[in-house]
């Protein structure tokens, strides 16, 4: 029989998932399990040193149906998402078409604009605390030194607090999709442009019609990355606006963790946390399977 | 009806070109300066008005009363130990995942992109249960406790930054080591590792720069004994009498790693920072 050929097979590919079972185990450790942990912890009314008790779905039901402010919260994460995806991807794109160009001091100018892309989130939200500050900031002291009037408390006002945070993270994550779309960019081989040139397109054709559909994998991966990115957002917000004034800049990761953290609200942060999760990852799966058909 | 020549229009693309580039990098660069600036300047003149931009006696002061005031040392000495001990066991679990992955496709694409997938997890959904686990198993407070947790978002990275660079390389030096009498382990050990160092050393280099500037779990799982940069960082956020010159310096040397990252290993930032989906 095959047999005699087949055992060695057979634990060959035993061995090869020897390579494989520590980390394995080890996310089934450290996520899976945890997870499924709280999945029985969101039926229950667990507060952090009181015991507690099997509530069915009463956690769902209030956060779905009667939690203002858990709506609110994802109303807010929508307000700071799109228009800081709109504006780092506009101004990606047109740096990176700029730095695409061959002029001189191209290298010092990325050096210069890819310096925040490693930045911690949490020091930018430190360090953009001081910059808005009213009196002594230097937002407001580079709008005075233009003559403007400004001693404006950006982060005590309820309808600036949200375009101050889209502003931090415009600067800290534009530099990132601008170096991704550049690669995309440089990775055309010169020829097609050249070729189309001869016959006579102009520039802005060739933006169109030839770098922007051969740079499309790099757009919908970058688009993908950073709109999970900044659903996740916490370090940021957290550190520049603890939530805003009247919550006014309190995303959906921020309420989760007042209410596991500050309210001691243990099984509702784990409702909260799973709904978050069906979310996240509906949302994902349903832009893959729309972006990449197209992309296809 | 030609308004400019050829060549004229070339330069007045290009004007335009340097005049954006300039604005955008001086915008850019401002926040930085200014940390930069009042890390440097003495009490009197952070509160100047209207703002000094360049500090009148530059002084290090700040940075030296962090170090000896304040917890300084203590949160520099607990993030490099977390950071250095994450890397190691990130590595140690990503290498020769990924080398299956990428050699003998275990678990078919199913199991890449279930690892993947636990990249896109966001933390806080995790560290809710983590923390009510963390507090039975008495992790809560400890350097083995964020070790372990910062292995949530650097293990996934990891794994499929090195895939990438497994698939790259050549079978044919590997398949030579094979015939040559080497076990697989040993052709990995003695061939493909040393040739893939390069690489192997920027994956890790990220994965400590990730360990680094996480805050989250660090805010989340520690109390008063482990306290990490970031969490030296978020001491001064009080928005009354924030230590302005304190703050600023905290920043500056948060910022530092990121910063020498990008300098030094700008060719890999894209590569790394798509985890490989885009090369």
């Amino acid at each position: 029989m095959e047999s005699s050929i087949k055992v060695p097979k057979k634990t060959k590919k035993v061995q090869n998932y020897l390579y494989v079972a520590p980390t394995v185990i080890f996310i089934i450790l450290i996520v899976i399990f945890p997870l499924v942990y709280s999945l029985g912890v969101s039926f229950t009314n667990t507060r952090l040193g009181r015991p507690s008790a099997f509530i069915g779905l009463a956690n769902y039901g209030e956060a779905l149906f009667d939690d203002h402010r858990f709506w609110s919260s994802v109303l807010i994460t929508f307000k700071i998402g799109a228009p800081a995806l709109v504006l780092e991807f506009a101004i990606g794109l047109l740096l990176a078409t700029l730095l695409n160009r061959n002029i001189r001091g191209r290298i010092v100018f990325l050096s210069f604009l890819s310096l925040p892309v490693m930045i911690a989130p949490a020091v930018a939200g430190l360090t953009w605390r001081m910059l808005y500050a009213p009196k002594y900031g230097a937002v407001n002291g580079i709008l005075r030194s233009l003559g403007f009037e400004a001693n404006i408390a950006w982060l005590a006002k309820p309808k600036l607090v949200i375009p101050a945070v889209i502003a931090v993270d415009v600067w800290q994550t534009t530099p990132f999709v601008m170096l991704v779309l550049l690669a995309g960019l440089q990775a055309i081989p010169l020829q097609i442009e050249e070729a189309a040139r001869v016959d006579g397109a102009t520039s802005w054709q060739i933006f169109k019609s030839i770098n922007l559909p051969l740079i499309t994998k790099a757009l919908v991966a970058v688009f993908l990355l950073r709109l999970i990115d900044i659903i996740k957002l916490f370090d940021m917000v957290w550190l520049l606006t603890q939530g805003g004034p009247g919550g006014t800049a309190e995303t959906v990761t921020l309420y989760i963790y007042i209410n596991g953290f500050k309210y001691l609200r243990i099984g509702y942060a784990s409702t909260l946390s799973y709904l978050f999760l069906i979310g996240v990852v509906s949302l994902t799966i349903f832009l893959l399977r729309s972006l990449y058909r197209e992309a296809a | 009806m030609k308004l400019l020549s050829h060549r004229g229009k070339r330069h007045l693309v290009n004007a335009i070109t340097y005049l954006i580039l300039v604005i955008v990098t001086i915008l850019m660069m401002i926040p930085i300066g200014w940390t930069l600036s009042t890390s440097l300047k003495t009490e009197g003149d952070y509160f100047a008005f209207p703002p000094k931009w360049i500090p009148s006696k530059p002084t290090l002061e700040h940075y030296a009363y962090l170090f000896f005031r304040t917890d300084g040392f203590r949160a520099l000495k607990s993030t490099l130990t977390i950071a250095i001990f994450n890397t190691l066991i990130v590595m140690l679990l990503s290498i020769p995942t990924a080398y299956a992955i990428a050699r003998f496709r275990v678990g078919g694409k199913n199991l890449s992109l279930w690892i993947l997938s636990q990249r896109m997890l966001p933390p806080i959904a995790v560290a809710v249960p983590i923390f009510l686990l963390f507090v039975k198993a008495r992790l809560v407070d400890t350097h083995v406790g964020l070790i372990i947790m910062y292995c949530l978002f650097n293990i996934p990275f990891a794994v499929w930054l090195l895939i990438g660079f497994f698939q790259d390389f050549p079978l044919e030096i590997e398949e030579a080591a094979l015939i040559d009498g080497c076990s697989r382990p040993q052709a990995l050990m003695l061939v493909v590792f040393p040739l893939l160092a390069p690489a192997i050393a920027v994956v890790a280099l990220f994965v400590a720069v990730f360990a680094w500037n996480e805050f989250l779990f660090a805010f989340v799982l520690t109390r008063s004994k482990v306290k990490t940069w970031m969490i030296l960082i978020s001491s001064f956020q009080s928005p009354q009498n924030i230590l302005w010159g304190e703050a600023a310096a905290a920043a500056i040397i948060g910022f530092l790693p990121g910063f020498i990252f990008v300098l030094s290993l700008r060719k890999y930032l894209v590569r790394g920072l798509t985890m490989g989906g885009i090369r």
